[in-house]
């Protein structure tokens, strides 16, 4: 500050004047505060939405088809599950099964008869249709299966 | 004057911040609702992280006196001097939960007979079962403990193993534990880790029990706590 524009000391004759208000400061530091919050409030939110069966499909859908056979080869009638978003099919008498709508992406897919059944995984792809050929219908109700 | 003005706005500014953060509040908890986020399970898991354990207390305990708060789908189940004691066949017994992540404390289960029990979790539709067992399974292979998902009441190939020591006593009394946090499931039995699962088919959902065969098992009490 150059001299001319330094105060005189008439303006300090009752003291120190006040010290500036800090409201600005203060709103700063709430407002970065509040800012900060919010970001991860919404970065939760937002991997809870996208980790959700509503989400699932927003990426695009595809088919998952295949044929449920048994040990020995044979056709079975079984239920197919599609975990996660749950979407189901019954095989038909040639145990052949379609299962439409299925989110794009690395899926789960169970198939379950009697009470007992197995898991695989399948990779769908929007638009596509994912043939996972013929799968084992395996019971686990006898160990080491 | 000058001051009571200068107060009086000071005062308004902080009454104002006191609504701005109050809305932001409310519109948080809103938002993490509406997005499926559970806040009492977030609450109680910092809380637990910070030490402070007993600020959620445990989700539920149960000593059987009796079978009042649990839903018994199939089987033979009855409380016998204070225990819960499940023998009939293919038996499931539930409790139902809202939570994601939790421990289960079983501190005295004993297989008096049979090829083994379960322990639900993140099970919901009790009916047709969808979730978890961890399985104290002697009948599985030489002998094992195993972890299983079900789908629609269906169980699916077991998505953990560990296979049990030849020598293992099956049939005595002992303590287990089932950590249940995000896509990590960890069993305890008497205290050491004996398996650990992962799986992200299911958030969240009850605790429950089950037999199978020729099972007859009995558990001394049950308490369910926030997982650390």
């Amino acid at each position: 500050m150059a001299l001319e524009n330094s105060p005189s000391l008439k303006e300090y004759g009752k003291g120190l004047p006040p010290r500036p208000r800090e409201r600005g400061a203060m709103a700063r530091r709430l407002g970065i505060v509040i800012a900060g919050v919010l970001i991860v409030v919404l970065g939760v939110s937002a991997i809870t939405l996208l980790q959700s069966d509503q989400a699932a499909g927003w990426f695009g859908v595809g088919t998952i088809t295949g044929v449920v056979v048994d040990d020995a080869g044979k056709p079975v009638a079984a239920q197919v599950f599609v975990l996660k978003p749950r979407l189901q099919a019954q095989t038909d008498a040639r145990g052949a099964f379609e299962i439409r709508g299925v989110p794009a992406g690395q899926r789960a897919v169970a198939v379950v008869r009697d009470g007992s059944g197995t898991e695989y995984p399948a990779v769908v792809t929007t638009g596509d249709t994912t043939n996972l050929g013929e799968i084992k219908y395996l019971g686990t109700r006898v160990p080491g299966q | 004057m000058r001051n009571f003005f200068s107060r009086r706005a000071s005062a308004q500014a902080v009454s104002e911040y006191a609504l701005i953060v109050m809305f932001i509040v409310i519109g948080i908890v809103a938002l993490l609702a509406i997005t499926g986020v559970d806040l009492q399970s977030v609450y109680c898991r910092v809380a637990t992280g910070l030490g402070l354990v007993n600020v959620c207390g445990n989700y539920f305990s149960d000593e059987f006196a009796n079978l009042n708060n649990w839903q018994i789908v199939n089987g033979n189940w009855r409380t016998e001097n204070g225990e819960l004691v499940g023998s009939g066949g293919e038996g499931r017994i539930f409790r139902e939960l809202n939570q994601r992540d939790y421990l289960i404390n079983i501190p005295a289960a004993n297989l008096d007979r049979g090829n083994g029990y379960g322990v639900f979790f993140r099970a919901t539709d009790v009916r047709n079962v969808d979730g978890y067992t961890f399985q104290y399974d002697p009948g599985y292979g030489s002998g094992a403990f195993i972890m299983r998902k079900w789908v629609n009441g269906n169980e699916l190939s077991p998505f953990a193993v560990a296979t049990a020591p030849a020598s293992y006593n099956w049939n005595t009394n002992r303590s287990v534990q089932v950590a249940v946090k995000g896509n990590t499931f960890t069993a305890y039995v008497d205290g050491k880790q004996v398996l650990q699962g992962t799986d992200s088919t299911y958030s969240q959902g009850g605790i429950g029990f089950r037999t199978w065969d020729a099972t007859t098992a009995h558990f001394g009490s049950v308490a369910v706590d926030p997982v650390k």
